[in-house]
């Protein structure tokens, strides 16, 4: 299985766990809801990581969703599941950022100033090292991750988007549909044509 | 080549397998003949294997609890200012702020630092004038006026505005003084106020203001009493019984003398009315050169302070008399409408010599 049918196997998983949760929440049980953070924290923060390409930025933006899920959830019908809701309601947040000027400005200076896996900031994003290779090695694919993270920036955001939620977070292409509201054609358009520029503009280093 | 393009737009599809199977076959196909597009697919693969493959980032340790803290209800100030900006449908750029801010404090601050322009202003004056608080002085709320000396003005009496009410009144009086009888003061110095002279000089004065003050029996008899003290003082300060009988050229130049003469006038006025010097000052002497006189002329300046008390309702008639004996000119200063009862008069006289 491809990790992005574990991923896809996983998701529906917890769909099950989530709705159970939801419910209890909306049945006054506000503890489901710290559950619910708990389980998903990282998928979203991971997701604002590589759409937003900063942790501070990724950090806001994912508590964001999560208040904005908290204030909605007892409202939420259970119409998808709860992670899709969770996911579109991150992308909306992300995709408002993207667009702000103060965003924009920052973003400037921190391609300029710094690579994008933070030399001096905690490395939790990074891949786990392999202690069998030599350290050379280990920087040179340090540097790998870094020209991936940059290229996968540059793209417009609707690609963007697109390639982070199939390539990066495991979504299928219904799923990606209704995160974003694309229809399935646009999905896979914006899809092809994300990883074909992707692919030149990694060439060489992929 | 066209067919290429067409396999290329799918190979995203095909890699994923969401393709229609018509498509699916025409695309598998074309990859077992071109091997361009089938190094395209390959690195496709290689891509979306190297995106799949990268570690997802992990939310920090504390984030439910910085969730936690959002999800917390503001404090009450917090939603008050956060009412008043609520719906305001433009967001106003931070530099217009900044900028309406900083215009408002430099309107504040210019309009806080003026009063201290306008008493900076005043300070040298006093400063000039040497002027010390007097116990009269400060408790007489008297509209004052001040003169001061300088070289573009007329070295003549000077009249004075008004001034603080804590101070005396001060008047100035150049005095113009050469050491060649026969020199001419006014070929390079403007009139004296008072000009001091000798016992001859002093006689032919007394005269022409006889004739000026001739219908003022008052007048008369002081400028009279003050002549025969002043004839006293000239004899035993000079050691000449009798003046008048000296040629111009004999009279001795003696500057000091002159000083204690005008101060002598001034005392004798003074205590006509009942009046006293409190204070009499030498203050200072200066060499300066006249840089603008073509000759370059070295002079030097004695200033001597002279302070009288006086009754207030006898104020206005010593500076009447002071004045008709040529020691001042008139506009004199006034006094306000409510004076004390007593009055403090500074007189700062300076001697410029050649």
């Amino acid at each position: 299985l491809s990790k992005t049918e574990i991923n896809h196997n996983q998701t529906e998983q917890l769909s099950d766990e989530d709705t159970g949760l939801v419910k209890a929440f909306q049945n006054g049980a506000t503890s489901a809801f710290d559950t619910l953070v708990l389980k998903h924290q990282d998928r979203v923060y991971n997701l604002c990581y590589r759409f937003l390409s900063d942790e501070q930025d990724a950090n806001d933006a994912a508590q964001e969703a999560f208040v904005k899920a908290f204030q909605g959830l007892k409202r939420f019908r259970l119409e998808s599941s709860f992670s899709t809701w969770l996911y579109r309601i991150a992308v909306n947040t992300c995709k408002n950022k993207l667009k702000s000027q103060e965003f924009k400005h920052r973003q400037t200076i921190i391609w300029i100033d710094a690579p994008i896996d933070g030399q001096d900031g905690d490395n939790r994003h990074i891949e786990i090292p392999d202690l069998t290779q030599s350290p050379e090695l280990r920087l040179a694919e340090k540097e790998k991750l870094r020209q991936i993270q940059k290229a996968i920036h540059t793209l417009p955001i609707e690609q963007k988007l697109v390639v982070v939620l199939r390539d990066m977070n495991g979504l299928g292409y219904d799923e990606i549909s209704e995160v974003t509201g694309y229809k399935l054609g646009t999905v896979k358009s914006k899809l092809s044509r994300a990883r074909q520029e992707l692919r030149k503009q990694l060439k060489g280093i992929i | 080549m066209t067919e290429c393009f067409k396999i290329e737009d799918h190979l995203s599809e095909y890699m994923d397998d969401v393709l229609d199977s018509k498509t699916k076959i025409m695309v598998e196909e074309h990859l077992k003949a071109c091997e361009a597009c089938q190094g395209e697919f390959n690195a496709l693969k290689s891509l979306a294997s190297k995106l799949q493959r990268l570690e997802p980032v992990q939310a920090p340790a504390n984030f439910l609890a910085q969730v936690h803290g959002r999800l917390s209800p503001p404090s009450k100030a917090r939603r008050w200012l956060d009412s008043l900006f609520y719906p305001l449908p433009v967001r106003i750029p931070i530099q217009i702020g900044a900028i309406a801010t900083a215009t408002v404090a430099l309107i504040l601050a210019l309009h806080l630092i003026k009063p201290t322009i306008e008493s900076a202003k005043q300070a040298p004056v006093d400063q000039q004038v040497g002027l010390k608080e007097k116990k009269v002085a400060s408790s007489a709320s008297h509209e004052q006026a001040q003169a001061v000396p300088s070289k573009s003005e007329s070295p003549k009496a000077q009249k004075t505005d008004s001034v603080t009410p804590s101070k005396p009144v001060v008047i100035t009086l150049l005095i113009h003084q050469t050491n060649a009888m026969n020199d001419s003061p006014t070929n390079e110095f403007p009139a004296p106020a008072y000009q001091p002279e000798t016992s001859l000089g002093k006689e032919a004065k007394r005269e022409e203001s006889n004739d000026r003050f001739k219908n003022d029996k008052g007048i008369d008899s002081t400028r009279s009493s003050f002549q025969n003290y002043q004839d006293e003082n000239s004899s035993r300060l000079n050691g000449v019984t009798d003046n008048k009988k000296l040629a111009p050229e004999e009279q001795p130049m003696a500057p000091s003398v002159v000083q204690y003469d005008e101060t002598a006038m001034i005392q004798h006025i003074a205590l006509q009315l009942n009046g006293r010097i409190v204070e009499n000052q030498e203050k200072s002497t200066t060499v300066e050169s006249d840089k603008d006189n073509e000759k370059h002329a070295h002079f030097s300046k004695d200033i001597q302070l002279l302070t009288i008390e006086i009754e207030s309702e006898r104020y206005e008639e010593l500076l009447n008399r002071l004045s008709q004996a040529g020691a001042i000119q008139p506009p004199l200063p006034l006094l306000s409408d409510s004076p004390q009862e007593i009055v403090q008069i500074q007189i700062q006289l300076i001697y410029e010599k050649r």
